[in-house]
């Protein structure tokens, strides 16, 4: 009714827009600047417009955030169709920066900008200061590196993008506002405080290559991370507890690397730490030490208030310099474990001054940490790292990051379950023993635990007997202080050199090399793949004129909108009417752990010696694989397979599958580029019995053709960047079972590889991806599968555990399984 | 039927003719109706439980809201409880209308008058509807229709702004909690009343 141009476009083309923008928007904060082209290509010519219309404000928005010259010739050049909206986007957005212009394009997603932490969520305040020039014009150079942008500023320290000039690597520059006072010492200083960054190397610390002096002004050059921060990160997926514990562990040894070289950071908030392209948490903006005086706020109160006091321990905060330490780090690391599992800082005010009086007193709330889900154990972690004295809390960072890593490490309720199972052996036992297997939840628990108790208790993954003895739940302090013996990191995990009756002698113990086939009690056999690096996927079906530009993301089409009215444009909708999925860009995986994977298909005979059943359409040889059965099926038999085998068997990920099926070719089959009937069933009429084929250089058969092959995750278009263990796409269940369910079915998509015998030769490549959607055809009559023996994995893992390695799509399914 | 063009005729009757009508609809009818459906809300899924319920929530807040004098006013008729107000109040009125076609006899030919003026009855219901003042079944209504609309929205951004927007944060709050321009939480604003008066969930 007020916006009368917004009636022209159709509702649906409304929506894609809006995700268009969003994208946009995502790329812009990812700090993947985004090409304003790209997206217009995106969308149907008619509506470009208005597109534009919506974008241009953002980019204009973004780019003036960065500190960028904007014209409107240039644009208006770009667009000359467009002029009309190039003009008005920029006449309204000159309108708009004019009531507040610093905060309404504050870049609060500043990454490397340590600083800009006072842009801030949710009333946290940041450092508490405001830059009264923020628009100053930027250097074209700080010392030899060439700015390109202007990042952010804050109080102390202005922050630019940069590029080095002869190596053309891109870098973050933080330029301190204000000259070093002139002291004699000032220059040993920096220098000592440069090598010393520079030598802090961490997996989980962006490196910090160079520090000198710029008109009197000390800088710091770091690498360049993409990724957004933690705070970004949060905000766009939640976080269990189990995993914001493991976050902080990773960031607590890298804040131990630190104080191991006499670093404190003195500022660990989320806005500090990025979360990189590979998932990995990065900490960044060490570099406060020897020059604190040049970034510090002469006009902050007592001492010196350096950093976020949102975050901040009392005596930091109370200016105590002298009291500032290693354990100042540890404060912090447990404020943002606090914000992880709470969803907001510590000391999160609407004032600044408010936040500032808080954390002097270290008033927080712990009420919040008692929500259900939380476990105790990570509780009192949290609690003992933020205590107000810095003698209450874990004398170093190392020892925190052990305490949390023996919480993700061994859940809580898993020595629940042991408990439980402790009680119950007699009857639980002989129901395993009986192969009575009845899939309620309890009988599930039995199967694991029972296994458990019928070894040797010391040998059960290095836990003592201690906490077998059912003391779980009862406000215990951190588990490493009253699980007895330290307790060693599961992984890598081992599989004894003999075969699967020897099962009481397993023991995680690292030296154990694995055996390179190992043979159930069914005679399958699985075959040890070592883990490596590959390329996946392949460039051979990307359709012609697609170019690299394209590869973060198939655009919906408006036409697909409008064939259907009620699809909200999945990303990935293009998938519905399509044959196959993206099996490009190609890209590098390194898989980091070893696995086994199945010598054959399941065959009919296993899957009747496990399931009783047999769906296949095509029987008479009990050696020809099983077919015609659903991923859940699947799944189902790996799990009865597991409890039956007392190991885990699982599905193959697409990444382990593809790996598995090129044994190190990187052509479209392991023959080269050619296939033909002697190499592999396909282009025919029905399976052939497992092993009539020569098998590839791991020495498995029928990876093309024969029957099509189930894998564990969700189909997600594949991304250029190089990917470590991927996973697919995960969907959380409250994303299901909340309204956004029907929704969210639409995009999930479950995948099969390798082509069936019906196949043409195109779909039986090493690259080939069949998405399914479960709604619509979850029973493929080719699909059947291969498992996989996860020796990382010790079999006494929690249910739960069980299923994060299959993505559920419909969790009554897993209810059924349980 | 154009539903679009009813829901604006109406707001234009409602609005242009007399003022304060409007506003009494609003206080009579629509607070009393959010008052009545709250306590259709079973006891239950008030407590924590369900604390993600999005209904139950933005239910809550409106409480809040009118109890500090924040819903109080009909001033701005592209807001979000307004719009669901209207959607509320002209469901009524056609659950009134069918009623009536059924006791004309069958209901699947419709009335010369229809023909002539499609929304004549629609029109004739709400009135009847708003000065007949909210019943339970009106309210139960309501709950079901912000579940569907909230369900409508379909994506997960949509139904944040919605909600939060809903629960009285401003347009700058809402960006700082994305983490977005605030131009984007206008956008989605505009996007989402287009949804709710344009677009029909799917039930019907």
């Amino acid at each position: 009714m007020n916006e009368p141009r917004a009636h022209v476009v159709p509702l649906e083309v409304d929506r894609a827009i809006d995700q268009l923008c969003d994208e946009f928007e995502a790329s812009w904060r990812a700090e993947h600047i985004p090409d304003i082209r790209s997206f217009l290509n995106r969308i149907d010519a008619r509506y470009a417009g208005p597109l534009l219309r919506a974008l241009l404000p953002l980019e204009l928005a973004y780019r003036a955030s960065r500190g960028e010259p904007l014209s409107l010739p240039h644009y208006a050049e770009r667009w000359p169709e467009h002029g009309a909206d190039v003009r008005r986007a920029f006449a309204e957005w000159e309108a708009s920066r004019k009531p507040d212009a610093e905060n309404a394009t504050a870049p609060q997603h500043r990454s490397a900008g340590g600083d800009s932490g006072r842009v801030v969520r949710n009333g946290t305040p940041g450092d508490g200061t405001r830059d009264d020039d923020a628009c100053e014009s930027m250097p074209e150079s700080i010392g030899r590196y060439r700015v390109i942008g202007k990042l952010g500023s804050g109080g102390q320290a202005d922050v630019y993008r940069a590029v080095h000039p002869a190596l053309e690597r891109e870098v973050v520059i933080k330029l301190a506002r204000r000259p070093l006072p002139d002291a004699p010492s000032r220059n040993e200083n920096l220098v000592a405080e440069g090598k010393l960054l520079a030598g802090l190397k961490h997996p989980n610390v962006a490196s910090v290559f160079d520090l000198d002096l710029y008109d009197g002004r000390p800088f710091l050059v770091m690498d360049y991370i993409r990724g957004c921060n933690l705070r970004q990160y949060v905000e766009r997926q939640s976080i269990e507890p189990v995993e914001a514990a493991l976050l902080v562990a990773r960031l607590a040894r890298a804040v131990a690397a630190a104080h191991a070289r006499g670093v404190v950071h003195q500022d660990i908030k989320p806005e500090n730490v990025i979360i990189d392209s590979e998932g990995k948490p990065r900490l960044i903006d060490f570099g406060f030490a020897a020059v604190r005086h040049a970034w510090q706020e002469d006009k902050a109160a007592p001492g010196s208030v350096v950093g976020t006091v949102a975050f901040m321990p009392p005596e930091q905060a109370r200016g105590e310099t002298s009291r500032i330490g290693p354990r100042t780090d540890v404060f912090a690391l447990g404020a943002v474990l606090y914000d992880l599992l709470v969803g907001k800082a510590p000391f999160a005010a609407n004032e600044f001054d408010e936040a500032w009086r808080r954390a002097r007193q270290c008033e927080f709330d712990t009420a919040p940490l008692d929500r259900p889900g939380i476990p105790r154990s990570l509780r009192a972690i949290c609690v003992k790292a933020m205590s107000a004295e810095p003698q209450a809390r874990y004398t170093s960072a190392g020892e925190l990051a052990a305490d949390l890593q023996a919480v993700v490490d061994f859940p809580k309720r898993q020595r629940k379950r042991m408990a439980m199972a402790a009680v119950g052996i007699g009857s639980l036992l002989a129901v395993v023993l009986a192969g009575v297997l009845v899939w309620g939840p309890r009988d599930r628990d039995a199967g694991a635990n029972g296994d458990m108790l019928k070894r040797a208790p010391d040998t059960v993954a290095g836990l003592s007997i201690a906490d077998m003895d059912g003391h779980d739940d009862v406000g215990d302090g951190p588990p490493a202080q009253d699980a007895g013996p330290a307790i060693p990191d599961p992984l890598p995990a081992t599989i004894p050199s003999e075969a699967a009756e020897d099962r009481s002698q397993r023991k995680p113990t690292t030296e154990t090399p694995l055996a390179a086939r190992i043979e159930n009690s069914l005679g399958m056999e699985v075959v040890l793949i070592h883990p490596g690096t590959f390329t996946m996927g392949s460039e051979v079906d990307r359709p012609e004129g697609q170019s690299l530009e394209d590869d973060r993301y198939e655009p919906p089409t408006i036409e697909f909108a409008h064939a259907n009215p009620d699809a909200i444009v999945p990303r990935n909708a293009h998938l519905l009417h399509r044959r196959g999925g993206r099996s490009w860009p190609a890209h590098r995986v390194q898989l980091t752990k070893p696995y086994y994977i199945g010598k054959q298909e399941v065959t009919q005979r296993e899957w009747k010696a496990v399931m009783r059943d047999n769906p296949s359409q095509f029987q008479g040889r009990v050696d020809l694989p099983v077919h015609g059965v659903d991923r859940w099926e699947a799944i189902r038999f790996c799990y009865r397979l597991s409890v039956r085998e007392q190991r885990i068997y699982r599905l193959p990920t697409e990444a382990e599958w593809e790996y598995a099926c090129r044994g190190g070719v990187n052509t479209c089959f392991v023959t080269g580029d050619r296939i033909t009937p002697e190499d592999a069933r396909f282009s025919t009429d029905g399976p052939k019995p497992v092993g009539s084929f020569p098998p590839n250089a791991f020495g498995l058969h029928d990876m093309h053709g024969n029957v099509e092959e189930w894998v564990a995750d969700f189909y997600m278009d594949y991304r250029a960047e190089a990917q470590i263990d991927p996973r697919g796409l995960f969907v959380d269940r409250e994303l299901f079972d909340g309204m956004m369910g029907q929704f969210v079915r639409k995009v999930v998509f479950n995948i099969s590889r390798g082509g069936n015998w019906a196949s043409p030769p195109s779909e039986v490549t090493c690259h080939f991806r069949r998405p399914i959607t479960p709604a619509t055809m979850p029973r493929l009559s080719g699909n059947g599968f291969r498992v996989v023996l996860d020796p990382n994995l010790p079999f006494n893992s929690t249910i739960e555990d069980y299923d994060r390695l299959h993505p559920a799509d419909d969790w009554e399914q897993t209810e059924i399984m349980k | 039927m154009n539903l679009h063009n009813s829901i604006s005729r109406w707001l234009v009757l409602a609005s242009d003719g007399d003022e304060s009508a409007a506003e009494a609809i609003w206080n009579r009818y629509f607070a009393r109706l959010m008052a009545l459906a709250r306590k259709k809300l079973p006891e239950a899924m008030r407590r924590e439980a369900d604390e993600e319920d999005v209904v139950v929530n933005v239910f809550d807040s409106f409480f809040r809201g009118t109890r500090d004098g924040r819903f109080s006013q009909l001033n701005d008729r592209d807001d979000l409880w307004q719009i669901l107000a209207m959607l509320t109040v002209r469901k009524a009125a056609r659950q009134i209308e069918r009623h009536r076609r059924l006791k004309r006899g069958g209901g699947t030919v419709r009335g010369e008058s229809a023909l002539l003026a499609p929304d004549a009855g629609l029109q004739h219901g709400i009135e009847e509807v708003v000065s007949s003042g909210p019943t339970p079944d009106a309210a139960a209504s309501m709950v079901e229709e912000m579940r569907l609309r909230f369900e409508q929205l379909g994506d997960d951004s949509l139904r944040n702004v919605a909600q939060w927007r809903m629960k009285g944060h401003t347009n700058r709050e809402i960006a700082e909690k994305l983490g977005c321009q605030e131009r984007t939480v206008e956008r989605k604003l505009r996007l989402i009343r287009r949804l709710w008066n344009e677009g029909e969930p799917e039930h019907e």
